[in-house]
């Protein structure tokens, strides 16, 4: 180890003391990945750990960073599905997980404070009593933390009826590139200047590192009632989404599972989803107890029009507990079958949904790949997953293309890349599918006002070798295009 | 309209109204290269908001660009231009059983580009949020001659940074919108409102808060004086059959003198009550808006009153939204030393409110103080931007926070 | 806190690579995707907030040893192996199914084979888990000293003298509850119902049948209460979940084949178990024994006979109890019984049906109370935090007494909660429902009579 690692682990200890430095190579092996599949996003390992306690600390870490010219990538929990947590030049990885506690629960605001390595479902744990919830609630809400659902504008399956994650920060606390601490936003609305709190929640950790959150908490709802409908095939299933959409009804959740889904899910869980249904549709609704039973009943009618073979209604918390705990561990279910999947997320408006589904199925024959599909189907986000052993020759590869396939099939259906999991490293390259130059010249304008030195998280988002040029320069450039000169 | 309106006293050489977006891109970019200084004009409702710009040469109006560019009802999404009119995308809507569930003030001349540069928001803000929860896309012309998009035509989406949110009440300072992907909602089968008339601000408060501690949601609470009169009033939607439950519930907890409206009574009700938020001052008056956490409200209400009465204004409107931390009033003060007036009242009430903003004022009023009420905290990064959508400063300079 | 790190690194040397018998399988370790859903179930990480000490860290290091990326040797991966607890509440969770069990004590295993420890500390091991706990006669023996200590007064000498304290056994003593005035025997004790409809084998343990011997005897009546009857095979042996847990598999494997024998001489009904960790240990004889041709069919019908108490109770409708308990109380899931055996809905279920009795749930009833097998005597610091942490949300509850089901839990959780000022006793379910049966008093025990059948034979 050279003189400047010595200085710079020295310079660490300093500020967060030995405990809070990590460096030694098998230390440093353990932060080289997140949740993101190996194949599609490649490991690399920091050249410090920093654990921090407090926001000072963490500005410290940014100053040294300066000092030592070096990349800061902040990490949550590192579950994180698209490579965003994973220091691609090295160097200080800043891990929040030990700043972890909730600061405070106001009810009569219906606000909570906290800090970022808070996990999401003990934030929901902890105000539930006092009569409300955190709306956003990823799939891996057991286990990724507020910050890092901050800044992947994380969904989840209510997103639907409460919004993604954005809709429900009101103020942070951001430790900015050059190491100073700033609050956006805050408890009351209309803080005078640009909407920064709304650029930080989904940037990734390349604009700053949240060190607090204001996150809007909403009242638990007075009934809950949950359907799983089962239909002959998705297209059934599909229709009855958009028919329930039409009728003018919100549900909390609509969520769409297949044939291979089931299969897998129902002998392990026994959570009562017909063995030989096509599909099946869990539907939640929620709110003033008059509402929700008679949607309860629109919906159900619904469904059978559309062609559900069975509707089953639990209103009392264990029986819903049992009919979502199917869709809750289908990942489980389906992980359990196959050695390894890639869980995909995409997203096209909702009546491409079966268009999608269709396409899914083609690329699921073409590249000889069993693909399951689980999907938040009121909010057309799809999330394939395709099922594969990377101990066959060549299965990661057909995976990547056929990635790529959904990819492209989801553009050109008028959808976008991502719905939840970001961009990261994994789909940085196919970010020009949906975006010009031009467009990523002004997303490049946000990351220069906030990061001119590109410290925070590089090597994300923009397609490899974009040079986060400014809009000025583009002008010239709009002007050679004109021309039909393609420049960049 | 060919005549170019007046912004803050000042009155541009000219109006221009660009036919596309490109257009309207290549007349920034014309604009930028002659140094000339731009204000993007929607329905113009909201021209007074802002300090007074500090030079005008062009007014640009989007007015033109006023078409529904993609609408599936099925998909609850729309694609709309930003000179559409708030009121008539808000007819479309209707025909298809949806709607964008907003009421900001400014109702039938604002255009959608507007109300996302400015970002005012009704009442109704409680119950449905703001445009800023609804905006899944857009699309802004830039003084460098091009247009950029962000997000897209589905309701989820972190594919790239989210500049939809950034651009949302930034006052055309690093664009102008040029068109809008919204998300759209069913809407309500029925609705109801019961006004409660009181005696004083303390009754209304107590009305309002025993509502907000019910199991009732409503989509707008406030507690209000309007015309001389103190009174809570609530917004209810839903089934025709829930709402007619939920209002008899709300009227018990109002347990006052209590009047209830529904249907197109009650939305006509609101147009009136939200037409006192209009961003207009008469030569004698000043709109202002406070901001506090939503468990300040009471305290913020009355020590606003009290300014208001110590400085001796006369309240014509005072609207609090109780579980939202906004209380707006209009104030008519003596034209004799009213801007100083103004500053003194904005000051005493600056240590209780988090923001103190001066929505309209005469022009004179307004140029001794900052009307947002002070500079940001994180001024520096927000001049960067600045600087890298508009390095010359062409829009709307010196109107908007900090005075950028 | 460390122990790797207190032995001297520079004579560890290197070594790169698994080799020789007990490695991790490498299938299995590639089923983990780094997906992270096990994070917060793993009480090393909740307490550090570190990657290494998560369950997902450790796999990628030994991962990182089978691909030559990281050496064997490497202190971190030795402190890192071992400070696990292996409770197994990873397992739980993971929704790749990952075996995590045995690919920790496989690398565990690689290391006991090719590390040289220090000498003080080889001998106290072999001491320890092979001369003790090896044999059912010297760890009577060992405990019966104990119970003289405690009884003779000397305990509470030896307390305010505090002399304990400098050789850091204050704890150790302050965990250890009153010994059983007799120890459960095998062969000795017997419980039958008039008409018994079915044959219940208890396996005493090593703990359960001398320290909790009362436990047992009450195990064995409240499954006389529900028809079945119950004896205590003899022949057998530690159950060897120390041993694996602690890498000693040839240690393991000699104890696992003396019990299947022993409980093959009794071969009919099932094998009832106390404690949770040696039934979660029987449970995998199968995989221990996989590589032995002689034995993989044996132990693999052994385990099928394995159940722990409180699910061989739910498995038939329940004897309805007739006197009321009336207590709070609040239930702690054992590791091995809620992670390794994924049992947690029978436990309470038997404590639902007491008359009387309260279960208010706690914080976290299924994170690991610091026991976990000897690792509050080797890893004390991390022991005692999850300990006191543990302990902190039992006085959230209004419960004057903890729920278990397995004997180092019970240890653990007296030592915590005293040490944090909790008056709150600590029983096993079997113990709460046999007072709701009227308890000893209402089934008299059977001593001295030999089980029928001939003597097991020795492998
Ligand atoms: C099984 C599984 C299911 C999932 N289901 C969903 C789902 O339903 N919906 C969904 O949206 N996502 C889902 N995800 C993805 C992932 O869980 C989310 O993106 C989550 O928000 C990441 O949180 P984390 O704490 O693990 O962040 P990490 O993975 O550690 O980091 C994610 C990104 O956030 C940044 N970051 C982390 N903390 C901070 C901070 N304090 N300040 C600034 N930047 C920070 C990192 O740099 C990185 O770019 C799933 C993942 C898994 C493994
Ligand atoms: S949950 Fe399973 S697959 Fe995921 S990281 Fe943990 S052990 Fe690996
Ligand atoms: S066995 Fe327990 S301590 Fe070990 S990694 Fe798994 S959860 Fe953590």
């Amino acid at each position: 180890m050279s003189r400047a690692h010595d200085h710079l682990i020295e310079r660490l200890e300093r500020i967060l003391g030995p405990g809070g430095v990590f460096h030694r190579p098998a230390d440093l092996l353990v932060y080289e990945y997140d949740g993101s599949v190996e194949g599609a996003v490649d490991t690399a390992a920091p050249v410090a750990v920093a654990l921090p306690t407090t926001t000072e600390q963490v500005a410290a870490i940014v100053r040294l960073a300066n000092e030592f010219d070096l990349p800061v990538t902040p990490r949550g929990a590192g579950t994180g599905l698209s490579g965003g947590a994973v220091a691609q030049r090295g160097g200080i990885v800043v891990a929040l997980t030990r700043m972890d506690r909730i600061l405070e629960i106001d009810p009569e605001d219906r606000t909570a404070l906290v800090e970022p390595g808070v996990i999401n479902l003990e934030l929901s744990e902890a105000t539930i009593p006092g009569g409300h919830f955190f709306a956003p609630d990823p799939s891996s809400q057991k286990a990724c933390t507020v910050g890092g659902n901050v800044a992947e504008n994380s969904g989840g399956p209510h997103c639907l009826k409460y919004g993604v994650t954005t809709n429900h920060v009101l103020g942070l606390e951001v430790v900015l590139p050059d190491g100073r601490v700033v609050w956006t936003g805050g408890r009351a609305g209309h803080a005078p200047g640009y909407d920064l709190t709304g650029a930080l929640v989904g940037s990734e950790g390349m604009l700053g590192i949240v060190t607090k959150a204001l996150v809007r908490l909403t009242p638990n709802p007075e009934a809950t009632l949950v359907e799983l409908a089962a239909f002959p095939d998705v297209e059934s299933a599909s229709l009855a989404v958009s028919r329930i959409i039409a009728a003018g009804i919100v549900p909390a959740a609509l969520e769409l599972m297949d044939n291979l889904t089931i299969q897998a899910v129902e002998p392990a869980y026994h959570a009562g989803y017909p063995m030989d249904a096509g599909a099946v549709l869990l539907a939640e609704l929620d709110g003033i107890a008059e509402d929700v039973r008679a949607e309860g009943e629109d919906v159900a009618v619904l469904c059978r029009e559309t062609g559900a073979t069975s509707v089953r209604v639990a209103s009392e918390k264990p029986e819903r507990d049992l009919l979502w705990k199917g869709r809750k561990m289908a990942l489980a279910a389906m992980g359990r079958l196959t050695p390894n999947y890639y869980l995909h997320d995409t997203v096209v408006p909702r009546t491409k949904l079966p268009a999608a589904l269709r396409r899914v199925a083609e690329v699921a024959t073409e590249y000889d790949l069993p693909i399951a599909n689980v999907l938040h189907a009121g909010d057309g986000n799809l999330h394939p997953l395709i099922l594969f052993d990377r101990r066959q020759p060549g299965a990661v590869e057909r995976v990547l293309h056929a990635s790529h396939e959904l990819l492209h099939s989801c553009v050109e259906l008028g959808g976008a890349l991502s719905g939840e999991h970001g961009i990261g490293t994994e789909k940085r390259a196919a970010l020009t599918l949906v975006f010009s130059a031009d467009d990523l010249a002004a997303m490049a304008g946000i990351k220069n006002s906030f990061d001119p030195k590109s410290c925070f998280n590089p090597e994300k988002l923009f397609p490899a070798g974009y040079r986060c040029g400014e809009v000025r320069a583009l002008r010239a450039q709009a002007l050679a295009q004109k021309l039909g000169i393609y420049a960049m | 309209m060919n005549t170019p309106p007046t912004i803050d006293g000042l009155t541009p050489s000219a109006l221009v109204t660009p036919l596309s977006a490109a257009e309207l891109a290549d007349t920034l970019a014309q604009a930028a290269a002659d140094g000339l200084k731009v204000a993007p004009i929607g329905g113009g409702t909201a021209l007074a908001l802002g300090n007074p710009p500090e030079r005008v040469d062009l007014a640009l109006s989007t007015l033109a660009l006023n078409g529904v560019l993609d609408y599936e009802p099925s998909d609850l999404v729309l694609s709309v231009a930003a000179g559409a009119r708030f009121a008539d995308v808000q007819a479309l809507l209707a025909g298809h059983g949806q709607t964008l569930p907003l009421d900001p003030p400014g109702d039938a001349a604002a255009t959608i580009g507007g109300l996302i540069a400015t970002a005012l928001a009704g009442p109704r803000r409680l119950g449905s949020g703001t445009l800023r929860d609804l905006l899944i896309g857009i699309a802004v012309a830039h003084p460098a001659g091009i247009v950029t998009k962000s997000g897209g035509m589905v309701v989820k989406n972190v594919t790239g940074f989210d500049l939809p949110r950034l651009y949302h009440g930034s006052l055309g300072t690093l664009g102008v919108i040029v068109s809008a992907n919204l998300k759209v909602l069913p809407r309500a089968r029925a609705e109801a409102t019961l006004i409660a008339r009181v005696v004083a601000l303390d009754d209304a408060l107590a009305a309002a808060d025993r509502v907000r501690a019910s199991r009732l949601r409503p989509v707008a609470l406030e507690a209000a004086l309007v015309d001389g009169a103190w009174f809570a009033a609530v917004r209810l939607e839903g089934r025709p059959a829930t709402v007619a439950t939920l209002a008899a519930e709300a009227a018990g907890l109002l347990e006052s003198d209590t009047e209830t409206l529904h249907g197109t009574d009650s939305a006509a009700w609101w147009r009136r009550y939200v037409a006192h938020q209009a961003v207009h001052a008469a030569p004698d008056e000043a709109l202002l808006r406070f901001a506090v956490r939503p468990r300040a409200t009471a305290d913020l209400v009355r020590a606003v009153l009290r300014a208001v009465d110590g400085s001796g204004a006369i309240p014509r409107a005072v609207m609090a939204s109780v579980g939202v931390g906004t209380v707006i009033v209009r104030a008519a003060l003596d034209p004799e030393g009213a801007a100083a007036t103004l500053s003194s009242l904005t000051a005493t009430i600056s240590p209780i409110a988090d923001h103190v903003t001066v929505i309209a004022a005469p022009p004179a009023w307004k140029r001794g103080l900052d009307v947002w009420g002070g500079a940001p905290q994180t001024l520096d990064v927000m001049r960067a931007l600045k600087s890298h959508f508009d390095p010359e400063r062409v829009l709307n300079p010196g109107r908007f926070a900090g005075r950028i | 806190m460390a122990v790797a790190y207190e032995t001297d690194l520079a004579k560890l040397g290197t070594l790169t690579g698994y080799s020789g018998p007990d490695q991790p399988d490498d299938d299995l370790l590639r089923a983990c995707v780094h997906c992270g859903m096990c994070l917060p179930s793993c009480p090393t990480y909740r307490l550090t907030g570190q990657e290494m000490s998560s369950p997902r860290g450790r796999l990628w290091l030994m991962r990182g040893v089978a691909d030559g990326r990281l050496d064997l040797l490497d202190p971190i991966f030795d402190e890192q192996m071992y400070q696990c607890l292996n409770c197994r509440a990873c397992e739980a969770v993971c929704p790749s199914g990952v075996h995590y069990g045995p690919l920790v004590e496989a690398a565990r295993s690689q290391l006991e084979r090719h590390r040289p420890r220090p000498v003080w500390q080889r001998v106290l091991r072999r001491v320890a888990l092979g001369g003790v706990f090896g044999d059912q006669r010297v760890f009577r023996a060992v405990v019966g000293g104990l119970r003289l200590y405690q009884r003779s007064g000397l305990a509470a000498l030896v307390r305010r003298t505090g002399v304990l304290k400098p050789l850091k056994l204050a704890e150790t003593e302050r965990m250890m509850p009153p010994v059983a005035a007799r120890f459960l025997r095998p062969g000795a004790e017997r419980w039958t119902p008039s008409s018994p409809a079915r044959a219940v084998r208890l396996f005493n343990g090593c703990v359960m049948g001398t320290v909790f011997a009362d436990t047992n005897r009450a195990a064995g009546r409240v499954l006389a209460h529900n028809g079945a009857a119950v004896d205590v095979p003899v022949g057998q042996q530690c159950c060897g979940a120390l041993h694996v847990h602690a890498g000693m598999m040839d240690e393991a494997r000699a104890l696992a084949k003396t019990n299947i024998a022993a409980f093959e001489a009794a071969p009919d009904g099932e094998i009832a178990v106390t404690a949770a960790g040696c039934g979660a240990a029987l449970k995998e004889y199968g995989f221990l024994l996989k590589d032995d041709p002689a034995w993989a069919e044996r132990a693999r019908a052994f385990a099928d006979r394995v159940r722990d108490v409180t699910e061989l109770l739910a498995d038939r409708p329940l004897a309805v109890p007739t006197q009321a308990v009336d207590r709070i109380v609040t239930y702690q899931e054992p590791c091995h019984l809620a992670h390794a055996q994924r049992i947690t809905a029978q436990p309470r279920a038997i404590l639902d049906a007491i008359p009387g009795l309260t279960l208010v749930e706690m914080r976290e009833s299924s994170l690991c109370c610091g026991s976990a097998g000897i690792y509050n005597l080797i890893r004390r610091e991390m022991a005692e935090e999850l300990g006191d942490r543990k302990a902190r949300h039992v006085l959230e509850t209004p419960a004057t007494a903890v729920v278990t089901a397995n004997p180092g839990c019970a240890m653990q959780l007296r030592a915590s909660l005293a040490r944090n000022g909790s008056a709150a006793s600590v029983v096993h379910v079997v113990e709460v429902l046999d007072e709701a049966y009227g308890g000893s008093a209402a089934w008299p025990p059977e001593g001295g009579r030999e089980p029928g059948g001939s003597r097991p034979q020795r492998p």
